[in-house]
């Protein structure tokens, strides 16, 4: 149960961290999500799958912080560079 | 099967089509390209995860309606106009090029190259799995399922 396999070149840190609670959890707890803002995987929590808001709102306001952490980084790199 | 993820699951006590509709949810959430499914009767398990993918949309929708937050709003907005345009199919992805989800019996030869998810419903071998992860774009992702035994 959970992520059983990592792809060679992935760092394999021994903890993932859940998108949706924030938290650290196993690779057994961990169901594969939406990518980051840096096209990588995402994972959560796998009992967030059975929790209908928590599911939905939750991988909506990860992509939301994912995109604005991403414009407020390239707004720094164009500010740096003006 | 150096270049994928691989997650391992089992659907306990909710229904398979509902645990496969919610996974495949996040993984077209946010990104293109296809999705297979195999399964032992593709064409009636194409029909469950319709449903439950009608069920998912109408929940979406509750949740879009539910909040306050712009961002959410708008976030949740763009998750449904994706959930609205998901077409799944028991056909081949050469005879239903348009499809996103394609629901097979057996692994077809050859598999899009933007196929990004796998899940396996039947029994899968370490030959076919290495198979598979060659074939697929790097850090895609194989869901194996776990199904309880049958009672005898």
């Amino acid at each position: 149960m959970g992520i059983v396999h990592l792809p060679e070149d992935t760092p394999y840190p021994s903890l993932i961290h859940c998108a949706i609670c924030d938290q650290d959890i196993s690779y057994e707890a961990a169901t594969a999500g939406v990518h980051d803002g840096r096209r990588q995987q995402a994972f959560a929590c796998d009992k967030h799958l059975s929790e209908r808001s928590a599911f939905i709102v939750g991988w909506a306001d990860y992509v939301v912080a994912q995109h604005e952490a991403t414009v407020s980084s390239v707004d720094r790199f164009e500010g740096t560079d003006t | 099967m150096n270049s994928v993820y691989i997650e391992q699951r089992t659907h306990g006590y909710s229904s398979l089509s509902w645990d496969i509709t919610r996974h495949l949810y996040a993984r077209i959430y946010n990104s293109a390209g296809t999705a297979i499914v195999v399964a032992h009767k593709p064409s009636a398990f194409v029909a469950s995860v319709r449903k439950q993918w009608l069920r998912l949309e109408r929940q979406v929708r509750y949740e879009r309606s539910s909040t306050l937050r712009p961002n959410r709003i708008r976030e949740l907005t763009q998750a449904l106009s994706r959930v609205e345009h998901i077409h799944m199919t028991a056909k081949p992805a050469d005879e239903a090029p348009a499809c996103d989800v394609f629901f097979v019996a057996s692994l077809p030869q050859q598999i899009p190259p933007d196929c990004h998810t796998i899940y396996v419903i039947n029994e899968i071998n370490a030959a076919l799995l290495a198979y598979l992860s060659t074939k697929m774009p790097p850090h895609s992702l194989i869901v194996r399922y776990d199904l309880p035994a049958q009672p005898d």
